[in-house]
């Protein structure tokens, strides 16, 4: 039997609604307390199946194998078939070459023209695959600049319209996590796109279901979601965490434009020394400055700065120590590490 | 500042680069050129995503795998057929779901198997399950037991679903697609989407009355 309440308020909880239909229901529950309580009540309904929906990993080299199998099947249907997508190198099929002599004299010669074929190919694998994957490797790296570039232009903007300040960290609460950078700028309208906050090399890439969460999503989140939204709210990128100045804590960092000083990068990883990042195989990270350019770093403490920017000056993960201490922090760190400790764990 | 940092990188990207390239154009790539550089950026692009959906939608790993194969098979064989106008990820999701229906067929499988059954045994399974979970928690081995059987009982109501709803439920819930983007893949009205879904939830909310998970 058809609900249109109930199904916008499953909408609303998939995120799937369009925007229009987001906003409308969103203003009913503001201003409707018992659809606020239905709305509640079908969210820990749905939370019970939550452990369903984990990410199913593909076998690895399932898309290598896929694409073989259809070349397989392309080399098969050549000559047999004008369907399907047409090959811009029919010079890679050596059954296909053209007038040849008797049966025999064919069967022989393709034989050989495999063996040709399988060398050359496999000589061209040795030759090429190490440029392929560097391709692949420059690309990520180049796009995932790109990204940075942008949410730079984001912070720049959201800081002319807020006082010169940047985004702010708060030292509690369910926003006090340094991935809180995105929902404020998707919230504020500055992104739009949630891939943008996706590094392509790192694991997020490809899940285009992401999506980044509302703020009002994350004030509302009780202790059994929050964690979650917090670890990927900010997607694969790290954000700066405020700092630390006559014994109070600065949740928001001013735009002063300076070019040494880092203000997001490629997400920090535990797994790795000097925390390195793991987006780009743990060979370096991107770092946005706060002048909006973008650096690839094959260290988180470059020379000429000398600030481990991804802790701060007492070897930490928590706000600087002081206002020229730069810690770009991973989505669900803490600017307080006694607050840190008590989200860290989601059990708890 | 610049001259001394290590430098790997400049700002300039290859102009060949696939990475920066819509779905679409590399579709159009393939479908007009026969680019084989553009098939294969595709089917990385949606290996994750197509698979975890199969995966889902098949309950089985190595029918998954068949499946997704499948699909780009078809999409080689068949991407003359496709509309331009449309986007690549409903179409390739249509085409999935088709796949994994024909899949299904040939296997003889009147009934979906399990939303989240493991290609190891049950026993496997089970002792996987429990040894995250001891991990994670320290729960009494019959609060674990008690934990590991409702979540069996939810896995067995989302599996009787019709067919229909549970299609939905994937779409939207397991892939995060908007109710529009559904309809589209199943080529459906939006109201009907909705109704679906709703259907489930509802038809899935008794059986979760029954079945509440300890914290």
């Amino acid at each position: 039997m058809s609900d249109p309440v109930q199904e916008q308020l499953f909408g609303h909880l998939f995120q799937a609604l369009d925007d229009d239909e987001q906003a409308s229901i969103e203003a009913r529950l503001n201003g409707e307390p018992d659809l606020w309580q239905q709305y509640c009540q079908l969210r820990r309904q749905c939370e019970q199946l939550e452990f369903l929906r984990e990410e199913l990993f593909p076998p690895d080299g399932l898309a290598r194998r896929t694409c073989q199998f259809v070349d397989g099947q392309r080399r098969q249907d050549q000559g047999q078939r004008p369907g399907g997508a047409p090959l811009t190198s029919p010079a890679e099929h050596p059954a296909m070459s053209p007038e040849r002599g008797s049966p025999s004299w064919v069967g022989h010669v393709r034989w050989v023209d495999v063996a040709v074929a399988v060398g050359l190919f496999l000589a061209a694998m040795v030759l090429l695959f190490p440029a392929l994957q560097s391709s692949r490797f420059d690309a990520h790296i180049t796009a995932c600049q790109e990204n940075l570039r942008q949410i730079g232009v984001a912070l720049t903007e959201y800081s002319a319209r807020n006082g010169g300040y940047f985004p702010s960290v708060p030292a509690g609460g369910n926003t006090s996590a340094a991935g809180i950078y995105a929902p404020v700028l998707f919230d504020a309208g500055f992104l739009k796109q949630a891939q943008r906050v996706i590094c392509p090399g790192s694991s997020l890439a490809g899940r285009q279901c992401f999506r980044v969460p509302r703020l009002g999503q994350i004030n509302s989140a009780g202790s059994d979601q929050l964690p979650q939204l917090r670890q990927t709210m900010g997607g694969s990128y790290g954000y700066s965490l405020g700092y630390m100045h006559r014994g109070q804590y600065h949740s928001a960092r001013k735009n002063l434009r300076r070019p040494l000083f880092a203000i997001m990068a490629d997400a920090p990883s535990v797994e790795l020394p000097e925390l390195q990042s793991l987006n780009h195989g743990g060979k370096g990270q991107n770092v946005l400055f706060e002048d909006g350019h973008v650096d690839f770093l094959l260290t988180p403490r470059p020379q000429p700065i000398n600030d481990h920017f991804f802790t701060n000056d007492n070897g930490l993960v928590a706000a600087g120590v002081h206002p020229d201490d730069a810690v770009i922090g991973a989505s669900g760190a803490s600017p307080v590490q006694e607050a840190e400790a008590a989200w860290g764990n989601p059990n708890e | 500042m610049n001259g001394t940092i290590e430098h790997l990188h400049s700002k300039e990207s290859s102009a060949d680069s696939t990475n920066h390239v819509s779905d679409e154009t590399l579709m159009r790539r393939y479908c007009e050129k026969g680019d084989r550089v553009a098939f294969d950026e595709l089917v990385h692009r949606y290996e994750r995503e197509l698979f975890g959906y199969l995966r889902h939608y098949l309950g089985n790993a190595e029918l998954a795998e068949d499946a997704f194969q499948q699909t780009f098979l078809q999409v080689h064989l068949k991407c003359h057929q496709f509309d331009p106008r449309r986007r690549v990820r409903p179409w390739l999701y249509t085409v999935a779901t088709n796949q994994a229906i024909d899949l299904q067929r040939r296997q003889k499988r009147h009934k979906m198997v399990s939303l989240d059954r493991r290609t190891t045994s049950k026993r496997e399974e089970d002792v996987g399950a429990l040894g995250q979970l001891v991990d994670a928690q320290e729960h009494r081995p019959e609060d674990q037991a008690e934990l590991l059987e409702q979540r069996a009982q939810i896995r067995e109501a989302v599996d009787s679903l019709p067919e229909q709803a549970r299609q939905v439920l994937l779409l939207v819930y397991f892939q995060g697609m908007k109710y529009r983007e559904a309809a589209d893949v199943l080529s459906i009205p939006v109201g009907t989407v909705k109704s679906r879904l709703h259907a489930a939830m509802n038809k899935l909310g008794e059986s979760l009355n029954h079945t509440r998970l300890p914290k």
